[in-house]
């Protein structure tokens, strides 16, 4: 260290001297943001003035602040993109609800799910009906009955057999 | 904003405001937590710990960020630090080697002189933090000089009047105590 004298004259001076002074007080909160502003020096001299006072005595803060400075001048290696994405789980999407270190397990109501079990249930029913349908009908032939007058209804699901009945087509000539 | 992020829609929990805050500072934070952790200690779980405590009850402790105050890669990185600091001490107790204990606070105090009463302004906080830099963490002067931000040859300054002050000190206060200790 060129420049400071004499070292060893210097380091015992420094023991004796921390020997005997009193540890800093009181002072400052640890608070992040306000050694923030020191690193960066935006705090006013007497508030500097204190903070160094307090980090004489606070060595980890000492090493945050050191730490800091350091920062600026080196390069950010590029971090892992498992890193990332494990960071960016934290927040959901699309209402950006932070995800609960342990979230409970909701069933999800509302109208979406109402939808879906009508549909459910009208297929069902249309299944249903069609079914019975074709029972009754089968049901009648089998025991000679003529068939129930067709309702519009049945018309639907089951067409009129003479669209393709010999009787409708023309004598040959 | 700050360093070019939308500060209010990240604390609102906007998705993409959050991924972008992630990609962006997750290599610092990296940094940041690297120099804290031990031998050993599972960096990406540090990491994680980090991101969490600055999302965590609907991210307050990022509310309490203020852009005019400072910047915010310097607060993030005092944050993540300290955020680490915490983590490893709940996982395991810390055990400091000896050798990083500072000499002082090893010391025994000499019973057989009486103690002086230093003056409470004898050393100014920065002649303070600079001997404390230059000798109970053994730094050299660059590392000093960027570490508080100033000049290598203000270091040098600073710590030729701190010494002055000492010895001026101990000088006047030596004669003294011998004769106290004759009379």
């Amino acid at each position: 260290m060129t420049g400071l004298g004499d070292m060893a004259e210097g380091l015992a001076l420094w023991r004796r001297w921390r020997s005997r002074a009193p540890v800093a007080k009181g002072g400052i909160d640890d608070n992040a943001l306000l050694l923030a502003a020191y690193v960066d020096g935006r705090l006013p001299a007497a508030k500097a003035e204190a903070v160094e006072e307090w980090l004489v005595d606070h060595p980890e803060a000492l090493d945050d602040v050191i730490a800091a400075r350091a920062a600026f001048a080196a390069a950010v290696v590029p971090p892992p993109e498992a890193i990332i994405a494990r960071a960016q789980a934290l927040v959901a999407a699309p209402t950006g609800g932070v995800v609960p270190l342990a979230a409970a397990r909701t069933r999800r109501h509302g109208w979406r799910a109402a939808a879906a079990w009508s549909g459910l249930a009208a297929s069902l029913l249309v299944t249903s009906l069609f079914g019975f349908a074709l029972g009754s009908n089968a049901y009648g032939d089998l025991i000679g009955q003529p068939a129930a007058p067709e309702s519009t209804f049945h018309q639907l699901l089951d067409p009129p057999s003479q669209l393709f009945s010999m009787e409708s087509e023309e004598p040959a000539t | 904003m700050a360093d070019g992020i939308d500060l209010s829609a990240l604390v609102r929990g906007e998705k993409s405001s959050w991924d972008g805050f992630v990609r962006r500072y997750a290599g610092l934070l990296l940094s940041a937590v690297r120099g804290v952790a031990r031998e050993g200690a599972d960096l990406e779980d540090l990491v994680q710990e980090v991101f969490t405590r600055l999302c965590k009850d609907d991210f307050r402790l990022l509310k309490t960020y203020d852009p005019s105050r400072a910047g915010l890669s310097t607060w993030l990185t005092i944050v993540a630090r300290s955020t680490a600091r915490d983590a490893l001490r709940r996982r395991q107790p810390q055990i400091t080697p000896l050798d990083a204990v500072p000499e002082a606070v090893l010391a025994v105090e000499d019973r057989h002189a009486e103690p002086i009463k230093l003056p409470d302004e004898l050393l100014s906080p920065r002649q303070k933090l600079v001997l404390t830099m230059l000798y109970d963490r053994d730094m050299e002067v660059a590392e000093i000089a960027q570490a508080l931000g100033v000049d290598p040859q203000t270091v040098r300054s600073t710590h030729h009047k701190a010494m002055l002050k000492l010895r001026t000190h101990f000088a006047v206060e030596e004669p003294k105590q011998k004769l106290e200790g004759r009379g």
